[in-house]
């Protein structure tokens, strides 16, 4: 997503495409967790002036994956299994959150219908082949987005965009584990059942309700999580799995 | 981008963290029109910073909410509507709702709880409050509510209430200013404490729920706070911040 106009003529163009660089850079794990991040190398390396490096260290900050040392300056953040966990956790409370307040806020029933249509298309998508798993991913990043946009709340919206900038915590931080069990399909049915089961809340108003399922749908992602990390291969498919230390062995949580 | 090329280290962090506190307190002050367009080389002399701070002032309003980015650059104010920041306290309170429950979840020694023993002991000795002991009150609930989420053990949470705490603003201050002499204000105080009191007898006995619940239903109160302040328009006119919210001809809740 580079952008394609090439020179960067203005500051702002510059410093977003240095920004999509750097962040790239760290999620494809050209850092170790720790390294620290010399301003005057970026400069050279990003082919950059040091203001649109700056800004785009301080942006990394706040997102999360860099940190400003006290001295000044950055590191690369390193997280450990249980921030992931704990992000896991925290992305339930906020689509928990979202959910009740599609809940509350809903005017037309009808509004619920392109949650209804992933439901059915996700449904077709079992058993879960690799490919399938492909496209269940798509919608049912579609579908969360669709919850997050029933809310009704740019508030929140803000709050968890802020959380799913680190990649690990979004809802499309899964992997296809242990492909010859049953486990991804076991993993999907549950998954849709919480879907139908939310819809079904909001459509009813049920606020706490739709609470409660979206709060314990997020907990999947942690037993995704699980047995992703008795394979490391399989973890570092995992979006920002480079900036996560992994206990050695590697083995159960 | 010819700025002055100083150094990272600690002179150029201080000088973009006074460049952001006086920026941010121009903003709620009302000193800009919501909607205003912010030029950077305007604000250069004014804020008497150098470019770079400047734009990373910018920058970080932005992400706090206060600026929104131009499409096609630049920044300008933004305007709130009142169901945003009603919004806001809702999304804060289900987040330090959230750090009750886990405080309570994680909580390993009894001996942990004694600063915010210490807390709810002072701010009982606040009561009945006017408005300086409303001051006191809020600075000893700041420590309360950062000692809360120190107990929740969860730096992603603790990140993510930093992320929407700057837009509740309003509400504390609309308390200060203008409640604490009334007899509503009194009772409002009242059962401000005794929320802080439950708070810490549900995380003392692990009831993660009834922590969670009551977190929550205490950020409810802002909300409150905020209804008043906004009838009174003089009042509300001296809440940081106010100019930024557009309010509705009749004022009420959602």
């Amino acid at each position: 997503m580079i952008d394609q106009r090439g020179n960067a003529s203005t500051p702002t163009s510059q410093t977003e495409r240095v920004i999509l660089t750097l962040r790239e850079m760290l999620l494809r794990g050209e850092f170790a967790p720790g390294e620290r991040l010399a301003e005057l190398t970026l400069v050279r390396r990003l082919n950059a002036s040091r203001t649109p490096v700056r800004l785009a260290l301080d942006r990394l900050a706040r997102e999360g994956v860099l940190e400003a040392l006290p001295a000044g300056g950055f590191r690369v953040r390193e997280f450990a299994i249980a921030d992931i966990l704990d992000a896991i956790e925290v992305r339930g409370v906020l689509e928990g959150t979202a959910a009740r307040f599609a809940a509350e806020r809903l005017t037309e029933p009808d509004d619920l219908l392109r949650m209804r249509v992933f439901c059915r298309d996700s449904e077709q998508l079992m058993p879960m082949t690799l490919e399938n798993f492909v496209r269940y991913v798509e919608i049912n990043d579609a579908f969360h987005a669709e919850l997050w946009r029933l809310a009704k709340s740019p508030m929140l919206i803000r709050a968890i965009e802020g959380l799913i900038a680190l990649p690990f915590a979004s809802p499309g931080a899964l992997v296809f584990a242990n492909p010859d069990t049953d486990e991804p399909t076991n993993l999907a049915i549950l998954a849709l059942e919480h879907h139908r089961g939310i819809v079904d809340a909001i459509a009813n108003r049920e606020g706490t309700r739709a609470e409660a399922i979206a709060r314990e749908h997020a907990r999947l992602a942690r037993r995704n999580l699980t047995s992703a990390l008795n394979d490391r291969e399989l973890f570092n498919r995992m979006p920002g799995a480079s900036l996560v230390r992994l206990p050695v062995p590697i083995g159960a949580l | 981008m010819n700025d002055t090329h100083r150094p990272t280290g600690p002179d150029a962090t201080s000088q973009t963290e006074r460049v952001i506190v006086t920026l941010r307190e121009m903003v709620l002050r009302g000193d800009f029109r919501p909607g205003e367009r912010l030029a950077e080389l305007t604000l250069v002399p004014r804020l008497q910073a150098s470019r770079t701070p400047v734009r990373l002032a910018l920058d970080r309003l932005a992400h706090e909410g206060l600026l929104e980015a131009v499409p096609s650059g630049g920044f300008r104010i933004r305007e709130f509507a009142i169901a945003d920041i009603w919004d806001a306290i809702e999304v804060r309170g289900v987040l330090e709702g959230t750090a009750a429950r886990l405080a309570a979840e994680r909580l390993t020694s009894l001996d942990d709880l004694s600063r915010l023993q210490r807390c709810c002991r002072d701010m009982e000795r606040l009561y009945p409050m006017d408005a300086a002991q409303a001051a006191k009150y809020f600075e000893i609930d700041g420590v309360f509510h950062a000692e809360l989420r120190r107990l929740a053990k969860s730096a992603i949470l603790v990140r993510t209430i930093e992320g929407v705490i700057g837009l509740t603003f309003a509400a504390s201050a609309a308390f200060i200013l203008g409640e604490g002499q009334s007899t509503e204000g009194r009772h409002v105080g009242f059962i401000a404490i005794e929320y802080h009191r439950a708070i810490l007898e549900a995380i003392e006995h692990r009831q993660g729920t009834r922590a969670e619940s009551l977190a929550r239903e205490y950020s409810r109160m802002a909300r409150r706070n905020l209804v008043r302040a906004a009838q009174d328009k003089e009042l509300f006119r001296r809440v940081p911040g106010a100019s930024l919210i557009r309010m509705p001809a009749g004022q009420s809740s959602r």
